[in-house]
């Protein structure tokens, strides 16, 4: 259509008006087009009908047409009155309708209405859309609660309708583009209104929800009087040819490998990606400003562009353009990059005195701390402490007695620029020192002389799996350091290097792993999906070890199902909204971060992790590739690729590494689920129900990348992928359908003929197999491993658990039972149960179980995992979404807060003020409860968002 | 036009924490932190020195979570918002602030910009020290309460808040397991402060004796944290609670009297008998009544300074004046008004299909529609208790001095005659204007690059205007 056109069809509208055609109409409440000339101050009048004030800044648009008010689905809406106005409520006989685009779906819309549904209070009417279908809801005084009419189909988004919705007073009709597409009879009678509550217009608002439409409209029309099909059909009729067909959803490409963003300084980034062919290509950048700026790549497949000058806590945005397979031009999506997101500390210009030059770097080199919280005791002057943090990342503490000294130290640390931001001087005189236990990376005694804190206080104070105590030693002195060290764990320490000039050697001890703590390496702590580190530390009372970054801001939204945080050797992995964080585990430093915006999967109740932790590397799907990540440095140091599929692309599914193994799955790209339009995956809806699926299970060599066995027979539930045992478990569909399927998230209704399916881990051969019926699995399907038994669970459409447990003994084992089975050893159905949920409430019908020895938590109850005998049905409620994890003596869950269940005790903790996701994020590792922060974008006023780390008191010592 | 009706308690606050008119003795220059100054700078002002930091100011929080899914709500207002800026407090000739990057506290020679002492802490100092008789007030991360002598900051005395000294990581520095996050309150000898991050280890609300820091009395609060700028009236102390809500309290005991509603916040104003605090999730101030918890009304608005009559809301994008008697009173109407819906609707849904009660149930249906439309009348009304209104792009901060709003924005300050709101005069400053005080004649900017500004009319300043820096001016 014309600019013309539309500058016709405007005038005509305020011709129309100004004759008060449309005012006229019978029964005719209202008019409202959405065109700039109807715009006044923050509002605008109508052709008829009261005026509307804008709240947000909703934007009037004429060209090109059609005429419309853009809605981007923040805060902007329109309100018609902000209270009930009875020249507004038509009292029994209704028309709404409306040329509505809708940009992105939404649980709830609205295009006009005046509605309240909060729990049974059910009052008004609502024309908008459930998800994505069109909807119409009325509350009338035969009817009493809202009966909501929907499309049969959902719509098209980006794509102009016409929607309507009629009742008569006995008769509700819902009518889309002319076409009636659902009725309804349950009301009668005049409406029933709440005595509250505003009409808006491009909002679902009652005092509940409050959902803005992401979209545009073009007209919205009310009437006092139920309008025939026939003249609602003339109102789509005539106007269609306005509305242009929507355009083809854009089609974004990705690069081969990244793109990674990696901090050079504060200032200054390095973004890296690669191509998969050798063809230059350019990174478009969008200053926060809006100003942009090109540059331009070398021809080669590796590319790097270095970007300088970046201001601190702004949004950058940037594209990629480079060649495809076939040598055209194709565009990335236009990707974020936040400059807030920098965690390294300022690090002093100047340097020290020559001596102390080397001294920190041989600290440096002998203990390998580079980062954390350093210790200095008995020092007489700065200098170590300066040269420390001018050489490291490290934070240091000195701690002395003497104020005068405490002093000069602190005046000599300011005069460098240091003190605060990187040191402090801790008076103290007391033998223990006033520090949390497990918190130092490093403690130096730089007198040569013995401290007076004992050798067990440093051993209390130091961090397990690394943290290092170095002491200078003259000769003169190595008696008193005897006893000193004497009868305490640092009595084995060890020389480190000769003293320089006439500085005492060095000896070093370095503290190990702690025994009983426990890994969380998988989304569900082991690979065996137990949800369980097996820690053994964690019990009685916490205390808070630490807090601080990463907070809500670089986390992706707490309801999305997002992969859970990993700790494994002392250190915390956590995945942010596309960005990845290595922290200490036991003092919360960053260790590194970088951002990748194809990084990202949510819904991981349908899905798996897209990540897993082994010894000191961290494994992280990332599109065909899995990228091996150093976990002390954040350096990508390895990569490894899926198995081809012929001419197709595909993508990394699944990840695990166990028995020296790296397993993967291949999917079908496009297929994990990115939670960005903020779904939480709670409702039994098509979108969200649908599982992952893999077309082919894998083992690779985690150090030379060479393939060791490939699975490949049915579409396999990534849900349910499972290692114990020396074994690998799942459940594939063997339904053709599903293994055609062009895309890999299916529907359950697809994923017929299961089978629970056993490989060998070390061969890939297949054990056992055995078919069942699963398909009351609706809502989700599990499978956990333990004690020779595998479980699967999940919840039908009405949110009954039903679990089926499994024999599945040790390939190792002489068992031999069975009857259909290949192999004849396991897979023979020992026990199943079912139950409705009992939480009802805050995805109560999605808990994952847990396994803790030979106890099977799930829901609210615990089983004998062997015998499914129930043991137990008052497991706490947890209030608030969030699934449970466990240690083997405490579970921890979100009950409003953080909370904890002493399985000793039988106590039961909440740690207020601060909350966990709505997925798994808090995790019992290495004698520590870890809880990066998870309740990014909670709208509730919990008073605190951090990640956090709490210790045993008992571990603390202090 | 209604006026509003004066009470006892705004008389109190006027006295509270004032040593001269011209002071600024304590955040936003009293316990009302009502950020009004009687002093006016004459003209357009230039910039008299700058103080600038070696590292900028440290904020606890980094913000809040880029967008709430579920509400689809974007541009989240970070709610614990309370050190971006090294906060001044002045009196005579001096002014002192703290540093969350150098953990020291600072005084500075109004007239030249020279560090006339500092000292040292063991933790961040995030928040403005108090000023009381000649002494100053304040706490650090490190968990101890300071009082120092402010001409020379020598120290008078200082107490470990919790008696427990444990040190861990917080904030990505090793600091007091209950760092002291709230400002010193001191009235009637005593001073108020508090101690606590986390409510599973307990957050003390402490009171103190001003002359030697003996513990007077000590409340635990276990379900709060405490962080930002304590109020305070002659009953009351208002404990801000981070995101979440304030809690007041008797200042007597320290007993907890309520904890408010509203969507949370660090931000937070006493006038007469209302407490308005905010900005909640999209930068909206609530107000709440003494004696009651929920909200009488709430602005779409980051601050609000209150005279008299007139009350000026700042928002993200402009800044207004309103008949505050006159809202007030129609707030009140309508809040009057919803509460009898609700009562009455309450009523009709009991009644729902019983027989024989038609007569009732359309008697009470014709009460709830004259309600109604009593309620639009009250909304209608409220909408023009609007004085002016003027587009602002000087969000962060807003200060009266004298007859001149000064509203702080990224890199620049503005004044505005606060009879029309229009711009009288602007000036650059280095970073976001997070920070203002008035006293001695003067403003003093607190930006998030660490700078502090002092301007001064024209007539009052010398003719170089010397940046100072935390080297250069040490004594």
């Amino acid at each position: 259509m014309t600019t013309a056109t539309w500058i016709r069809l405007g005038a005509s509208l305020i011709v129309s008006a100004a004759l008060g055609v449309y005012a006229q109409e019978t029964g005719r409440i209202g008019r409202w087009v959405f065109a700039p000339e109807w715009a006044q101050n923050a509002g605008m009048r109508a052709p008829a009908g009261k005026e509307l004030t804008f709240v947000g800044k909703p934007r009037l648009v004429k060209d090109p047409g059609p005429p419309r008010m853009e809605l981007p689905g923040r805060d902007e809406r329109v309100v018609v009155a902000n209270a009930p106005d009875r020249t507004l409520m038509p009292e029994r006989d209704l028309t709404a309708e409306a040329w509505v685009r809708v940009d992105r779906v939404t649980p709830w819309g609205g295009f006009i209405g005046q509605v309240q549904d909060n729990g049974d209070f059910e009052r008004g009417w609502v024309l908008g859309a459930v998800e994505s279908r069109f909807a119409f809801a009325l509350a009338s005084e035969g009817g009493k609660r809202l009966t909501f009419l929907t499309a049969p189909s959902a719509f098209q988004t980006n794509r102009w309708y016409h929607v309507a919705g009629v009742y008569d007073g006995t008769e509700m009709r819902l009518m889309v583009d002319g076409a009636v597409v659902a009725t309804s009879r349950d009301q009668a009678g005049p409406i029933l209104y709440a005595p509250s509550g505003p009409m808006v217009i491009g909002a679902y608002q009652d005092d509940d929800e409050h959902f803005r439409l992401a979209g545009a409209l073009h007209e919205v029309g009310l009437f006092r009087r139920a309008l025939p099909i026939a003249e609602l059909q003339a109102h789509h009729e005539g106007r269609k040819r306005l509305f242009p067909e929507p355009s083809p959803e854009p089609i974004f490409a990705k690069p081969d490998f990244g793109p990674f963003v990696d901090w050079v300084d504060r200032s200054t980034v390095e973004v890296v990606w690669e191509t998969s062919t050798d063809e230059p290509t350019v990174l478009e950048l969008e200053s926060p400003e809006g100003t942009r700026q090109r540059r331009e790549g070398k021809p080669g497949r590796n590319h790097s562009v270095t970007l300088t000058g970046l201001l601190p806590d702004r949004e950058y945005h940037y594209r990629l353009i480079f060649p495809d397979r076939a040598g055209r031009p194709v565009t990335s999506r236009r990707y974020l990059f936040d400059s807030s997101f920098y965690y390294r500390p300022a690090r002093p210009a100047v340097s020290s005195t020559t001596p102390a030059v080397s001294q920190a770097a041989q600290v440096i080199q002998a203990s390998g701390v580079h980062q954390g919280y350093a210790l200095i005791v008995g020092s007489a002057d700065a200098d170590l402490a300066i040269e420390l943090v001018r050489q490291s990342d490290l934070e240091v503490v000195l701690v002395e007695k003497e104020p005068a000294l405490i002093q000069r130290l602190r005046q000599r640390l300011d005069e460098a620029g240091v003190y605060g931001v990187r040191t402090t001087v801790m008076h103290s005189d007391a033998a223990q020192l006033p520090l949390g236990g497990l918190t130092a990376n490093l403690i130096v005694v730089a007198s040569g002389r013995p401290p007076e804190v004992s050798a067990a206080e440093v051993h209390r104070l130091l961090r397990p799996v690394g943290g290092a105590f170095l002491a200078e030693v003259p000769a003169g002195q190595s008696q008193a350091w005897a006893r000193w060290v004497e009868g305490s764990p640092l009595a084995d320490w060890s020389a480190a290097s000769k003293g320089a000039g006439d500085r005492g050697d060095l000896r070093r001890w370095v503290r190990g792993r702690l025994v009983g703590a426990g890994e969380w390496a998988h989304q569900y702590g082991g690979a065996d999906n137990s949800s369980c580190s097996q820690d053994d530390l964690i019990r009685g009372d916490l205390q808070v070890a630490w807090w601080g970054d990463p907070g809500p801001r670089p986390m992706p939204d707490r309801g999305n199902r997002n992969p859970a945080p990993l700790s494994v050797n002392g250190r915390l992995m956590i995945q942010g909204d596309r960005i990845l964080f290595g922290l200490d585990a036991y003092n919360g430093a960053i260790l590194w971060s970088f951002s990748c915006p194809e990084i990202r999967r949510a819904n991981v109740t349908r899905d798996s992790s897209n990540m897993t932790a082994a010894g000191d590397r961290l494994f992280v799907a990332h599109g065909r590739h899995c990228v091996g990540i150093d976990a002390q440095t954040g350096a990508r140091s390895r990569r490894y690729s899926v198995p081809a599929a012929g001419e197709e692309s595909r993508d990394w599914g699944y990840v695990a590494a166990e028995g020296g193994l790296l397993i993967g799955s291949r999917v079908k790209p496009g297929s994990a689920y990115l939670g960005d339009d903020g779904e939480w995956y709670e409702e039994y809806a098509a979108d969200q129900i649908a599982r992952v699926t893999s077309d082919l299970l894998f083992a690779m060599d985690p150090e030379t990348g060479k393939p060791v066995w490939q699975y490949q027979g049915g579409a396999l539930l990534n849900s349910t992928i499972t290692l114990g045992d020396g074994m690998i478990f799942f459940l594939e569909s063997r339904n053709p359908e599903a293994i055609s399927a062009p895309f890999a998230r299916q529907s359950p209704n697809v994923l017929t003929d299961q089978w629970l399916v056993a490989l060998d881990l070390k061969t890939g051969k297949k054990l056992w197999q055995k078919t069942h019926d699963f398909s009351a699995l609706k809502f989700m399907t599990y499978l956990v491993h333990g004690k020779n038994t595998v479980v699967v669970t999940g919840t039908d459409a009405s949110k009954n658990f039903h679990t089926f447990a499994f024999n599945a003994p040790s390939p190792r084992g002489d068992q031999n039972t069975g009857d259909d089975i290949i192999g004849a050893i396991g897979g023979r159905l020992l026990w199943s149960e079912s139950h409705k949920e009992d939480k009802g409430h805050h995805s109560g019908h999605l808990q994952h179980p847990v396994v803790i020895g030979d106890t099977y938590y799930s829901d609210q109850r615990a089983f004998k995992l062997g015998s499914g005998e129930l043991v137990r049905k008052d497991l706490p409620e947890r209030r608030g979404c969030g699934v449970m994890s466990a240690g083997r003596n405490a579970i921890f869950f979100r009950h409003h807060f953080h909370g904890m269940w002493d399985l000793e005790s039988d106590k039961r903790t909440q740690f207020e003020g601060i909350r966990s996701g709505c997925w798994l994020s808090m995790i019992p590792a290495g004698g520590m409860l870890l809880a990066p922060e998870t309740s990014a974008g909670c709208s509730c006023t919990h008073a605190i968002q951090t990640s956090i780390g709490y210790i045993p008191k008992t571990l603390a010592g202090r | 036009m209604t006026r509003f009706r004066t009470s006892i308690a705004a008389a109190a606050f006027l006295a509270l924490a004032s040593a001269r008119a011209a002071d600024w003795p304590t955040y936003r220059g009293d316990y009302a932190r009502s950020g009004v100054s009687t002093q006016s700078l004459a003209g357009i002002p230039v910039v008299s020195w700058t103080w600038q930091s070696k590292h900028p100011p440290q904020p606890a929080w980094q913000g809040e979570a880029k967008w709430d899914g579920w509400n689809k709500v974007f541009d989240m207002k970070p709610r614990q918002a309370f050190d971006r800026a090294f906060h001044v407090v002045a009196s005579g000739r001096r002014a002192y602030f703290g540093s969350s990057a150098d953990d020291q506290v600072r005084c500075l020679d109004t007239r030249s910009g020279q560090v006339q002492w500092s000292f040292f802490t063991e933790g961040p100092v995030r928040l403005a020290p108090t000023l009381h008789e000649g002494r100053l007030y304040f706490g650090s991360d490190d968990g101890c309460v300071y009082c120092l002598q402010a001409d020379d900051g020598r120290l008078i005395w200082k107490t470990r808040a919790v008696p427990t000294d444990r040190r861990i990581p917080g904030n990505g520095r090793i600091i007091s397991a209950w760092p002291v996050r709230t400002s010193a309150v001191v009235q009637d000898g005593k001073v108020y402060v508090t101690a606590g991050m986390f409510p599973a280890d307990g957050v003390h609300l402490i009171a103190l004796d001003a002359g030697t820091g003996a513990e007077v009395w000590r409340q635990v609060q276990n379900d709060l944290p405490a962080q930002g700028y304590l109020l305070a009236s002659r009953s009351r102390l208002y404990v801000p609670a981070g995101r979440n809500n304030p809690a007041v309290c008797d200042i007597a005991t320290g007993k907890r009297v309520r904890v408010v509603e509203g969507a949370g916040g660090t931000y937070a104003l006493l006038t007469d008998d209302l407490l308005v605090f905010g900005p909640g999730k999209t930068g909206q101030l609530g107000a709440v009544e003494e004696g009651s918890s929920d909200q009488l009304a709430s602005f779409q608005g980051n601050h609000m300074i209150v005279t008299g009559n007139r009350s000026y809301l700042h928002s993200d994008s402009e800044i207004s004046a309103l008949d505050r008697g006159r809202y007030l009173q129609l707030a009140r109407e309508r809040k009057s008004i919803s509460g009898q819906q609700a009562a009455l609707a309450k009523k009709v849904k009991a009644l729902g299909n019983k027989p024989g009660v038609d007569e009732e149930r359309a008697q009470l249906k014709k009460q709830l529609a004259d309600l109604g439309k009593r309620l639009d009348e009250a909304t209608q009304a409220m909408d023009q208790c609007l004085l002016w209104k003027v587009p602002s792009t000087w969000p962060h901060e807003v200060i009266l001095a004298g007859d001149t709003l000064i509203l702080g924005g990224s890199g620049e300050v503005v004044g505005l005659p606060a009879a029309s709101g229009k711009l009288g005069w602007k000036l650059p400053v280095p970073g976001i204007a997070y920070g203002l005080a008035a006293a001695d004649d003067a403003v003093f900017v607190s930006t998030d690059h660490g700078a502090i500004l002092c301007l001064r009319s024209p007539s009052a300043t010398q003719p170089a205007s010397p940046t100072r820096t935390s080297d250069s001016s040490r004594p």
